[in-house]
């Protein structure tokens, strides 16, 4: 009976590890690639064509049938360093806003207010 | 009046009476006052980066409460004024010689040692990653801590037992009390303010002096201390350097930061923007050799290179780690450049390395300043003497770096960010950075920003914050100072591992010197310290020399006192030009620009043969005879004047020296303008109708200049008498320095399709140089085109994605939003018919012009066509920097 838990125990222990270790090892490269991703986006650009994105078969380009949402947001959250409105944490809203004020008062009032 | 007013409350008497008459002695708790806290002055201003305390220090020097002859009192005040234009750093050596003086021998021994090492070994106290029961990091208040706690120890044997005890308790119930308040009234804009750290600081030794007396002592001859420090230096400066044959660029573990990607005059986009290809370039003209290392099983350099492993995003591996440190340890010199919040893993990659092989770890977390800012530090020139690698007076813009966790042994600090928060990254963000806010929680010291020691035979350094010296950054004048410095250290192990060594072994002695006679602790303090400081300012002495046109530099860039040159958008208000943009893209060029901001240096014109002034102030402006030398020599200069500087009379007079005047140039223009306060493009937008004045400059008949180009913005000429082939170089007058800034041609941020007038004025400015024909101002594949009837019934509007507006045309019933509408389509099917050719049917054709809108809006065509070649749809995108519109907008037509 004690031997048979001890198996149990065992081989239980074994296949936790393993799964843990894949689970670590798939999220690592995982990582790597989101990175690897990021870093290879920096040379796409900012914006696309909408009728890029579009079956390429089509004759009769019908407008209400287009899939607008392939365009994303166009990337108007574009990140890099500080750029785009989030050097004080403050993200698009304060770059607009907040225009005189962001780069002495906004430290506080964007990160909370205009995020 | 203030030295005066101290002799009046501390000594009781005028100080012309003290200085007249030596039966006027000051009180002995007038001088325990003025030592304890001109010492705990003197360590917040090395330590701290303390204004106030510098000069609180620098103001006791001369009113020393003690009789002094009038010789002795001028040179105090000298010594005071040294201070306050090199730098606290001398209060090192300052300190002690007065103690001495006044007859305190031991405190002046102990100081002597103390205090350098002190300064040296203070940044170990970021590694102090303690909370205990405080609400506020203990690292926050480590400048309480030294404040009193150093005095305690200079003065350890000529106070008393009361006083020392005072002196250890007073500070940690300080720090209690300032834990507790921090729920209640105590913010970071308190706790950061310079005079409140001031107050705080030298409130426990200012306490203690009320019922303290410093006993003094006989002092040993002087000769016993300088002399062997002299002999330290000298030997230490002795030891030869160990230069770099190659650089050579790590490219095995990502691409993050590549060396590789083009940086020519058509890389647009981060990818190009946002790379070291020109640190590449100027590694290359420092050293004579730069080269790349392309994968982890090729084997390493000589241990004559330096090898720079730059943000890695893929990790390294045990093997190759190993071989990397064994590699430094013979001689190897490594370089690694980190970044904020483990952006791209890099932090996680790098620590990998330093941890296990170096006893280094990098936080994953952002460093800023008392507002939620970047770090903008100046270190004097003083600074230069422990090893500082930018120590010359002029400001260090950092970005946005990481701080660490924990410090070599042996680390010593080369470049600090100055007193700044650090704020963990936020990984539910896309950026990874935490909200920039000043928080109590967060720890606030003056944190490193770059680390050099010795290992082995080599030598690392570490750096941590890559973006200085991306392509569109390197061109200011302290990231190529930063370069310099830190290669220029790597040189030198020998003198990284005495700096570091030096600083422990006075330290030591310094604390021991309390117990020991001076005779015997005086010539070996003497001696290490030669030592230190010689090290020190082997690797310092970089921030004192200048770059070098051919090497460092090619263009030589200044700019006046409104001009910015800043990388963020959100440090420039509406109004203030911004020049990143145009400075950067020299480089583009093979121009190699160099940018010093206003106040850092006067320019003098046999420094470089190109020039680009952007706003100068009248003082920065050459004379006429070194201007005319200038041209002679076959010397650029192109002056980028502001429109409203056409008014400033020094600006004309200079102007009229040369026999140029100034003229109005007037002409229509439409331009893509506001129509109403909302300003979206629907509705709030259109052509508008306006004259475009200009000022230019002519030349009278009897110039010495002749005119060579001219047009609305610019206007060259050259040096009578013209000769061919031309001998004279160019001098280039604008005042129209707006139409090169951020605002006009996009920042430096911007995607790869750049904005056709970005395009254009980066050409127009690099060709003042490359003596390249000047470029139309009206980029030819920007065209407008005469509307043509295209049938294509329907539209759709999306801003950033985000469907706006959808609608058919109705040929009799248009309201004024679709028949703007159908306008553009018609002159997109226009532009497409004449110069845009399909590629394959079905297929998006994206047209390699652009299209002028009537309204002058700059749009991406692009269109898909039938098999019989017919137009199915076509599609106009505007990127948010090409034109004022600030948002991506696409507008489709179809069926």
């Amino acid at each position: 009976m004690r031997v048979t838990r001890l198996l149990q125990t065992f081989f239980l222990t074994i296949a936790f590890s393993l799964s843990f270790n894949a689970l670590a090892v798939g999220l690592i490269s995982q990582a790597q690639s989101a990175a690897t991703a990021e870093i290879n986006g920096l040379g796409a650009p900012d914006s696309q064509f909408v009728l890029e994105t579009q079956a390429e078969e089509t004759e009769n380009i019908m407008l209400n049938e287009l899939v607008l949402s392939s365009v994303g947001d166009q990337n108007v959250d574009e990140i890099n360093q500080r750029s785009t409105g989030c050097s004080t944490g403050c993200s698009t809203g304060c770059s607009t806003g907040c225009s005189t004020g962001c780069s002495v008062g906004c430290s506080v009032g964007c990160s909370v207010g205009c995020r | 009046m203030f030295s005066g007013l101290l002799c009046r409350v501390f000594c009781r008497v005028s100080l012309r009476e003290r200085l007249t008459t030596q039966k006027a002695q000051p009180l002995g708790w007038a001088f325990s006052f003025w030592g304890l806290v001109i010492v705990a002055a003197s360590v917040l201003a090395v330590t701290d980066a303390n204004t106030f305390a510098t000069w609180l220090a620098a103001s006791l020097l001369p009113v020393t409460p003690a009789y002094l002859s009038w010789l002795k009192r001028t040179i105090f005040f000298a010594l005071a004024l040294s201070v306050l234009v090199a730098g606290p750093q001398l209060l090192l050596l300052i300190v002690p010689a007065v103690l001495a003086i006044t007859g305190r021998a031991y405190p002046a021994a102990v100081s002597f040692g103390l205090l350098t090492s002190l300064v040296l070994l203070y940044p170990h106290f970021q590694s102090v990653n303690v909370h205990g029961p405080l609400s506020i990091p203990l690292a926050s208040f480590s400048f309480i801590l030294v404040s009193a706690w150093v005095p305690a120890i200079i003065f350890f044997r000529v106070i008393s037992w009361k006083s020392l005890i005072a002196l250890f308790l007073l500070p940690v119930a300080t720090i209690l009390i300032l834990s507790i308040s921090s729920a209640h009234w105590l913010k970071p804009s308190i706790l950061t303010n310079d005079l409140v750290r001031l107050i705080l600081a030298v409130l426990p030794t200012a306490i203690v002096s009320c019922f303290s007396t410093l006993r003094s002592t006989v002092v040993p001859p002087l000769k016993w201390t300088v002399i062997p420090m002299l002999v330290g230096w000298a030997t230490v400066s002795l030891i030869p350097y160990a230069p770099f044959s190659s650089i050579v660029f790590d490219e095995s573990h990502g691409k993050w930061e590549t060396v590789q990607s083009s940086f020519g005059p058509e890389s647009f986009g981060r990818n190009s923007n946002y790379t070291y290809t020109e640190l590449f370039k100027k590694a290359d003209r420092l050293v004579g050799r730069s080269s790349i290392f392309e994968n982890e099983s090729a084997p390493l350099p000589g241990v004559d290179s330096l090898m720079i492993v730059k943000v890695p995003a893929e990790s390294l591996s045990e093997m190759f780690e190993s071989k990397l440190t064994d590699w430094v340890a013979k001689g190897g010199r490594l370089l690694v450049i980190a970044d904020h919040t483990d952006l791209y893993d890099t932090t996680q990659n790098i620590n990998s390395l330093l941890t296990k092989n170096f006893g280094m770890r990098i936080n994953a977390d952002a460093v800023y300043d008392a507002t939620g800012m970047p770090n903008i530090p100046t270190i004097p020139v003083a600074g230069g003497l422990l090893g500082q690698i930018v120590a010359n007076n002029r400001q260090f813009a950092w970005q946005t770096g990481a701080s660490l966790e924990q410090l070599p042994t042996l680390g010593i600090e080369l470049m600090s960010y100055g007193p700044s928060f650090s704020e963990p990254g936020d990984y539910s963000r896309a950026n990874r950075f935490g909200p920039f806010v000043p928080e109590l929680t967060k720890r606030y010291f003056n944190h490193s920003a770059a680390i050099g020691f010795a290992h082995g035979l080599g030598a690392v350094a570490v750096v941590l914050d890559s973006t200085p010296w991306s392509n569109f950054s390197i061109f200011k004048e302290e990231y190529n100072q930063m370069f310099r410095g830190l290669v220029r250290a790597l040189e030198q192990p020998y003198q990284l591992r005495i700096l570091a060594t030096g600083a422990i072994i006075l330290g030591i002695l310094a604390i021991v010197a309390n117990a020991l006679p001076l005779n015997v602790t005086l010539p070996i303090l003497g001696l290490i310290m030669g030592c230190t400081l010689g090290s020190g300012t082997s690797i310092g002495s970089v921030s004192w020399s200048n770059h070098i046109e051919g090497r460092d530099f090619n263009v030589r860039v200044h700019t006046g006192p409104n001009a910015r040159l800043e990388f963020l958008k959100q440090l420039v208000l509406p109004g203030e030009h911004n020049y990143s943009r145009i400075v950067s893209a020299l480089g583009k060029y093979d121009l190699m620009p160099i940018a010093f901001s206003f106040g850092e240096e006067h320019p003098t014109l046999i420094d470089s043969k190109d020039w680009l002034f952007i706003e100068p102030s009248p003082a920065q402006l050459p004379e006429y005879r070194h201007t005319r030398r200038h041209l002679r020599q076959g010397g650029n200069l192109v002056f980028l004047f502001s429109p409203q500087q056409a008014t400033d009379t020094n600006v004309l007079r200079w102007l009229n020296d040369w026999g140029l005047i100034t003229q109005n140039s007037i002409g229509l223009s439409v331009s893509d303008g506001m129509t109403s306060s909302s300003g979206s493009f629907l509705g709030g937008r259109g052509p508008v109708l306006s004259r475009n004045i200009r000022v230019i400059t002519t030349a009278y008949g009897s110039s010495l200049l002749k005119p060579y180009e001219a047009d609305q913005f610019l206007q060259s000429y050259t040096l009578r008498p013209t000769k061919l082939p031309r001998e004279s170089g160019f001098i280039t007058i604008s005042f129209s320095a707006d139409q090169f800034s951020d605002d006009a041609i996009g920042e430096v941020w911007e995607g790869i399709n750049p904005s056709s007038l970005g395009r254009q004025r980066e050409r127009l400015l690099a060709s003042f140089y490359i003596d390249e024909e000047r470029p139309d101002l009206m980029p030819s594949y920007l065209i407008r085109s005469a509307p043509r009837l295209t049938e294509l019934p329907a539209f759709i509007v999306l801003e950033n994605g985000a469907k706006k507006l959808a609608g058919q045309f109705e040929n009799t019933n248009d309201d004024a939003t679709t028949a703007y509408f159908r306008s553009l389509r018609d002159q997109a099917g226009s532009f497409i018919t004449t110069h845009c050719h399909p590629t394959e049917p079905n297929k998006l054709t994206e047209c390699s012009a652009r299209l002028l809108g009537d309204d002058m809006i700059e749009w991406l065509v692009g269109w898909r066509s039938s098999s019989d070649g017919k137009i199915i749809a076509i599609e106009l995108l505007h990127e948010r920097r090409m034109s004022g519109l600030g948002s991506t907008w696409n507008v489709i037509f179809g069926k």
